[in-house]
């Protein structure tokens, strides 16, 4: 998905809105690994799952993903952290995501701008976090990224997931 | 009221309305016990417009039915009923008055919207009159088909190492290896008016870098530089072949914020200067061995452009020092800055335009008596190479 896109959606619905909310449940991704595996979110049950639509021409991103390969050791074995890349040419989004480096972050790649999931989500706002409890129920959404979200979003989910 | 268990038929809400109308139209759902959820208006009005999109936003739901308003005009309430399908089972549109609608047309809204909701259920013969409340399901944790990744390979992938290409073993042994082509040039204004300075224009040089990275945060480079063609002209009218070469090898610690990396930076260089001749009168040749502590930074701006920068001091620990003899030994320092631009159009070839500039200082401590107040040896250099890393 190229900014244009964005901007021309943004523009016609004014305000973008997410179609899945908190305490919904979740829209299925079919999502694709840098190896060709499928990624769904199904298959995560039974997990807590935090996903962020990115792309490489999205600035925030890039300091987004970083920040939470720092704060997800933390919650290892909790929490999966998935970082959904929405770019046009999947090549380009890998390469965007390699050089990251992330260790902890795990990229799937989502190149269809018609992906019905990719509407469903709505990342106009990039990056874009969601986070699904193990049964599947959106229990954070949260739009754009600040220095510091990091680490307060990771104080919830630890707060989250020990309940 | 026909109980249907399970059966889940939603409120989308009421859309141009509020005020009475809004509340009679919430009282008679509540009594029908209808959940309401909170759709965002353009959402609403594609439901109750349905147009384009309605089904496919419907069945987005996951519900038995889904029921919208709106008010229209000011003037009519519209219904809009839609299945699981996101099939329309009814569109209705009744008139409202200034106090919304009258008890009468509240009685029939109400009829109307019971028996649409009965007609959203199973067929009679599937319908289960007092079942026993089935309790959800534990989400199972289905192992994931063979052609799809599973949380477990998920979380062993990124327990520890890099998980960018999964297709390939977990490492972070990443290699890197630099060649081009640029100027170096010298300029040595030696202080005593005993020593020969020296002053070249810039010339060929070739460098060659090679880097391997073990962890993310370390890197470890050697690198060197030389001249290719650089000749000094003698007293006598011919010219000798001279030689500016340097080698570095450095180990650099990054701390990694964001799209910046800054981190202090190690390590041991030589530099070295001679001239292939006798000529008592030409500038002396010379070398320095130093010690590189400094630091090193870089700033990506996007997955393509990177800027590289560095600032190193280079105490000289030993080396051939031409006016030993006559002011005895100099202490001997360099001040090293680089800056490189590296541009990346593929993940693992990248182009790198840099300059540098190392200024060696002597200074002696009897340079008083002696007359001489002090040395200056400088080495500008530019570059530009190809690179490749794994």
């Amino acid at each position: 998905m190229k900014p244009s896109v964005i901007l021309l959606g943004l523009a016609l619905t004014g305000v973008a809105t997410a179609e899945v909310k908190k305490g919904e449940h979740f829209v299925e991704l079919d999502a694709k690994t840098a190896a060709g595996k499928h990624f769904r979110l199904k298959d995560m049950a039974g997990k807590w799952v935090l996903f962020t639509f990115g792309a490489s021409w999205c600035e925030p991103c890039r300091k987004e993903l970083p920040a939470w390969d720092r704060v997800a050791p933390k919650l290892a074995g909790k929490v999966l952290f998935v970082a959904v890349n929405i770019n046009n040419d999947m090549d380009e989004g890998r390469q965007f995501m390699e050089s990251l480096k992330l260790r902890h972050v795990f990229p799937v790649y989502l190149p269809d701008e018609n992906s019905p999931a990719l509407k469903a989500y709505d990342p106009s706002h990039l990056p874009s976090t969601f986070v699904i409890d193990p049964e599947g129920v959106v229990r954070v959404v949260q739009y754009g990224y600040h220095a510091g979200d990091e680490d307060k979003l990771a104080q919830s989910l630890a707060d989250l997931t020990k309940k | 009221m026909i109980f249907l268990p399970g059966l889940a038929v939603v409120f989308a809400g009421l859309l141009g309305g509020g005020g009475d109308v809004g509340k009679q139209v919430e009282a008679i759902l509540r009594e029908l016990h209808v959940k309401s959820i909170t759709l965002p208006p353009a959402q609403l009005r594609t439901l109750t417009h349905h147009g384009e999109g309605t089904r496919e936003l419907v069945r987005k739901l996951h519900v038995d039915g889904v029921i919208s308003f709106e008010v229209v005009g000011g003037v009519t309430l519209r219904l809009v009923i839609y299945d699981r399908d996101g099939g329309l089972k009814t569109y209705t549109d009744m008139p409202v008055g200034a106090h919304g609608l009258t008890s009468d047309d509240r009685d029939v809204l109400r009829s109307n919207l019971e028996d649409d909701i009965t007609s959203l259920g199973p067929s009679d013969d599937e319908i289960e009159i007092d079942p026993p409340p089935a309790p959800p399901a534990p989400p199972a944790p289905a192992p994931a088909a063979a052609d799809a990744v599973s949380a477990d390979e998920i979380a062993a992938l990124t327990a520890n190492e890099a998980v960018s290409t999964p297709a390939a073993p977990a490492h972070t042994l990443h290699l890197g290896l630099t060649a081009g082509l640029g100027v170096a040039s010298r300029t040595f204004d030696p202080g005593p008016e005993t020593v020969a300075g020296y002053r070249s224009s810039p010339v060929a040089a070739v460098v060659v870098e090679a880097h391997v990275q073990p962890t993310r945060r370390t890197s470890l480079a050697i690198g060197t530089e030389r001249t290719l063609q650089l000749a000094t002209p003698l007293r006598d009218g011919t010219s000798a072949a001279t030689t500016i070469s340097r080698w570095e090898a450095s180990a650099t610690y990054a701390i990694i914020d964001g799209d910046f990396e800054l981190g202090p930076r190690l390590g041991v260089g030589r530099r070295a200067f001679s001239i292939d001749a006798v000529d008592p009168a030409r500038s002396p040749d010379g070398d320095y061995n130093y010690v590189i502590a400094g630091v090193a930074g870089a700033a990506h701006f996007g997955p393509h452009v990177t800027l590289r920068g560095n600032v190193l001091l280079e105490p000289v620990v030993f080396g051939t020092e031409p006016t030993e003899m006559a002011f005895g030994e100099a202490t001997r320092w360099a001040l090293d800055v680089g800056a490189a631009l590296e541009l990346r159009p593929w993940t693992h070839l990248f182009a790198r335009v840099s300059a540098t500039y190392q200024r060696f200082t002597w200074s002696w401590s009897m340079a008083g008596a002696r007359g001489a107040g002090g040395a200056v040896d400088e080495y500008p250099a530019g570059a530009i190479a190809i690179g490749a890393d794994y």
